[in-house]
């Protein structure tokens, strides 16, 4: 299985994507990590889940499905719109793009494949009791699945 | 034991395109086919029927058929040599013999232009792996499509032979 792309370095190339191009000031919170959310004001939950190889060749070029999930929070107190100003951005650096992956095990790290996105589904998981909509945390969830393939 | 029982699947497969090209062909493996290649051996007899009756009545072998084949690929570069010498071959460019490739046909000039495919079956457990080839293969239909992980090229032809050659690989 020549050319298998590591689940690992997928991550690490999609972390690096998503570091370097949300346009947006915002504490993301990444899988295992730990973090005290009381002092924010608003924060991104972020999971990237290679789930599953389709059925191929053992001789094809090695590829597996990709699904990212992102849980937007904003506190009460912010802007109402502020939340949509994140799920946008987040959208725009998600929504139909190609990234690369590099492999952080050689030299120089070079370009092993490409991770397209399609286009994203947005939920909005706010909580909206009447009574407490106002001073509920907003809560977005956007999830765009994806293709990676080796090169 | 020369055989094995195990089954065999799509896994298994690996298409390799070959051309006329004396001494060296041009070859190309088909790294994303489907897995869905379909080969049908035809055969053809007459039914010589007495005054309507089977049971009174004969057969006698018919002519000679040619074989169907067909497989589908995703869809990556449509061009590349035709469109640089230093690029590699594509798919397309070899099924369809475009000019500035210097694909050749497998059979004489002045008949349809033909392809060698060879399909192996990797034995899974090593002992028995079988290569089938198709000496000449000739285009009838080369479908384009686009869906929403990828395109596919599908290659639908016949292979002018009444059968295809299968060997131990």
């Amino acid at each position: 299985m020549s050319g298998l792309i590591k689940q690992k370095n997928m991550i690490a190339s999609f972390h690096k994507y998503w570091n370097d191009q949300l346009p947006l000031t915002i504490k993301t919170i990444y899988p295992g990590m730990k973090f005290d959310t009381a002092s924010l004001s608003e924060w991104l939950e972020l999971w990237v889940e290679p789930h599953s190889r389709p059925l191929q060749r053992i001789v094809s070029k090695p590829e597996f499905k990709v699904s990212v999930t992102i849980h937007c929070f904003v506190t009460p107190g912010n802007n109402r719109a502020r939340i949509h100003e994140i799920s946008d951005a987040i959208r725009g650096i998600l929504s139909q793009k190609t990234i690369e992956i590099l492999d952080y095990d050689l030299s120089g790290n070079p370009v092993t494949g490409y991770l397209r996105f399609q286009e994203e589904v947005v939920q909005n998981q706010t909580r909206k009791i009447s009574t407490q909509f106002h001073t509920s945390i907003q809560h977005l969830v956007l999830k765009c699945k994806g293709l990676a393939q080796s090169i | 034991m020369a055989v094995t029982n195990l089954v065999r699947n799509l896994r298994d497969g690996e298409l390799v395109i070959k051309d006329g090209t004396s001494g060296t062909p041009l070859s190309m493996t088909v790294l994303l086919d489907e897995g869905d290649l379909s080969w049908v051996n035809r055969s053809n007899t007459i039914e010589v029927k007495d005054r309507g009756s089977i049971s009174a009545g004969h057969t006698r072998k018919g002519d000679d058929e040619s074989v169907s084949i067909s497989f589908t690929a995703k869809w990556t570069q449509l061009i590349g040599k035709s469109a640089s010498s230093a690029d590699p071959l594509q798919l397309y460019e070899m099924l369809m013999f475009v000019s500035g490739t210097n694909v050749s046909s497998t059979s004489s000039d002045g008949e349809q232009d033909t392809l060698q495919f060879e399909f192996t079956i990797v034995d899974p457990a090593g002992v028995a792996s079988e290569k089938i080839t198709f000496s000449k293969v000739y285009r009838e239909t080369l479908t384009m499509s686009e869906g929403d992980d990828f395109n596919v090229i599908n290659f639908s032809g016949r292979d002018f032979e009444s059968e295809p050659v299968i060997t131990r690989a």
